[in-house]
């Protein structure tokens, strides 16, 4: 087996543990299922004739179906939509300490979720309003910042990622000049959870637009590995070679704010996948886009698949935000691994 | 391919840096750019291959003004090795010289077992058949180039340009470069700061500074000791081997 059919085999074996993981996460909560009662509840649910969303089929059926279901594949979708965001990120600013929040999306976000939940902004038309007011925000700052970025020329990666943290703090200041006067310490408190991240919301109302926006996403920039191995090359080279990035770049910050900003909409905020998964998928595979981007995708997805049933079932009757718990495993695996493996992204070693 | 500059003027930021300049360069020819330091070599080449954009004056690649052409098509006709190749991401020699093959791809058309046995030839002909899978960044200055040598190869071009390409490279590698290029036999455009390297290798030497052309000719006609004192202002003696090729020797100046 030659290196790139073995790395193919990879990923294969990959999306083969990712599909038994969701399924045995099926099992693990308050209640616990046996497989075959897991079983016999999908098959029920794929030919009943009554939508699956409906509840009062039966406890197993809400469980299942209504519970647990949604908020295992908005744990997978978000984990591969992040990730993949994450290493195209670190493509477009040419920095391995990227992540898909970088343009600002994060503090755009926590403004969005912090105006609606101290000042009770949009509260009364949307069932979701934190969720609408932190996408928004987030894709809101993006556009800013390829707005801004396109004054005076070219839009080069430097500039993106200063305009990009400058909005960050002025959001950022906003947001504690709200939190500053608003006195509202149960208000401030919600916010803190928020921003932890959790898949508890997750419905089949809005699954299939966070799960199609990722899902054509990451296609899209799975097809386009060769325009994201060459941001890595610079855009002097780039244009050696027959490719004007500026246009690249710009499409790809709005595509990947919005993938985020449906995420963060569903999800809230979710850090360290978007970042450190990237790398290990680099430990595993290398730089090259075509192989990097569904070893990222299905890493994240399946960190962020484990998190979920270990923040719904660490503690009996009580949930832990799942950003804290993929931190806490996480990053000392991560740690490990680049000592182990003597990683490096490159550089002058 | 022929390259016509005409009237060509360039400025970085505020500051012209080639002032109106005139040159041809024919189909086949290794020509050699010198000049001092700050002169406009690179800029001129830059310009060339399209990364910085002339202030006036037009550039012609076989009669057609290059600001009419794709990026794409540009990179068809003329492939670059230069001096910067830092990344800050660590590719495997295999991926850095596929990557020539992007100009003849359309954007989500992926490489085929063609394009890899390129890469493979290419990698022979600048002698490192087998390193596909080794990492860019651990390899010696002297291999970098040779596999971005490789990767212009693959790209298949015409026209060749080098920037400046054996900065930081010890005399083999140099020669072994140059050689290389010279075996290669396309329309090669070289910026050369060693004048004995210049010498050695080009039918052609053209002469810049300060952004304008000083002269153009064989070594041979072109290279005085009057030339060579008239741009760097340096004394120098021209001396002739056996095979009646020139050597220049440097005077201490200070």
């Amino acid at each position: 087996m030659n290196d790139n059919s073995k790395k193919i085999f990879i990923i294969f074996m990959l999306l083969i543990v990712l599909m038994i993981e969701m399924f045995l996460s099926l099992m693990i909560g308050s209640v616990d299922l046996s497989l075959h009662d897991i079983w016999r509840t999908i098959v029920n649910g794929l030919i009943s004739d009554k939508a699956v969303n409906m509840p009062g089929q039966g406890p197993l059926h809400d469980i299942i179906w209504i519970l647990r279901m949604p908020r295992i594949l908005l744990a997978g979708i978000a984990g591969a939509g992040l990730a993949v965001c994450g290493v195209v990120m670190q493509a477009i600013i040419k920095n391995p300490l990227a992540d898909p929040y970088i343009m600002g999306i994060s503090s755009g976000a926590s403004l969005g979720a912090t105006v609606a939940i101290l000042l009770g902004v949009g509260s009364g038309i949307f069932s979701n309003f934190v969720g609408v007011a932190a996408f928004l925000g987030a894709v809101g700052i993006s556009v800013l910042v390829l707005l801004l970025a396109n004054i005076g020329g070219n839009v080069h990666a430097v500039k993106l990622l200063l305009i990009g943290m400058a909005l960050n703090m002025v959001c950022s200041a906003m947001s504690s000049f709200v939190v500053y006067f608003a006195q509202d310490k149960e208000g401030i408190q919600s916010i803190t959870f928020w921003l932890m991240g959790s898949f508890a919301g997750a419905d089949w109302l809005t699954l299939p637009v966070v799960g199609g926006i990722s899902l054509v996403g990451i296609l899209f920039f799975i097809m386009h590995n060769r325009v994201l191995d060459m941001m890595l090359f610079g855009d002097e080279t780039a244009v050696t070679l027959g490719m004007d990035l500026h246009y690249y770049r710009q499409s790809y910050v709005l595509l990947s704010a919005l993938m985020v900003g449906f995420i963060v909409y569903s999800a809230g905020m979710l850090g360290f996948v978007g970042l450190l998964v990237p790398h290990v998928a680099r430990i595993i595979v290398g730089t090259e886009h075509r192989y990097l981007l569904p070893m990222a995708g299905l890493l994240g997805a399946i960190l962020l698949v484990l998190a979920d049933v270990v923040s719904r079932s660490l503690i009996e009757h009580s949930e832990i935000p799942v950003g804290i718990i993929i931190s806490l495993i996480g990053a000392p695996c991560f740690v490990y691994m680049i000592v182990r493996k003597a990683y490096f992204t490159g550089g002058n070693q | 391919m022929n390259i016509k500059i005409d009237n060509l003027f360039v400025k970085l930021g505020n500051k012209p840096i080639i002032k109106g300049l005139n040159l041809s360069i024919n189909s086949g020819e290794l020509v050699g750019i010198i000049g001092p330091n700050g002169s406009g070599k690179s800029t001129l080449l830059r310009t060339i291959y399209r990364v910085l954009k002339p202030e006036t004056g037009v550039i012609y690649f076989d009669g057609i003004n290059i600001q009419d052409k794709s990026y794409k098509e540009t990179a068809r006709q003329l492939s670059v090795v230069s001096q910067h190749n830092n990344f800050s991401f660590d590719f495997s020699v295999g991926s850095v010289v596929v990557m020539g093959r992007a100009p003849h791809k359309r954007l989500m058309e992926q490489n085929n077992s063609d394009d890899y046995r390129l890469v493979r030839e290419a990698l022979t002909r600048v002698g490192l058949s087998g390193f596909e899978k080794r990492r860019f960044n651990t390899l010696s200055g002297g291999e970098q180039q040779r596999v971005i040598l490789a990767r212009a190869l693959v790209q298949n071009t015409e026209t060749l340009i080098l920037d400046e390409p054996t900065n930081h490279l010890d005399i083999k590698y140099q020669l072994q470069l140059m050689s290389m290029v010279k075996n290669i036999g396309c329309t090669t455009i070289a910026a050369i700061h060693d004048l004995n390297i210049a010498v050695m290798y080009c039918d052609k030497i053209v002469v810049i500074k300060a952004g304008q052309l000083m002269g153009v000719g064989t070594p041979d006609e072109l290279i005085t000791p009057e030339l060579i004192w008239d741009i760097y202002g340096v004394n120098a003696t021209i001396y002739r081997t056996k095979d009646n090729e020139m050597y220049i020797l440097f005077t201490k100046t200070i």
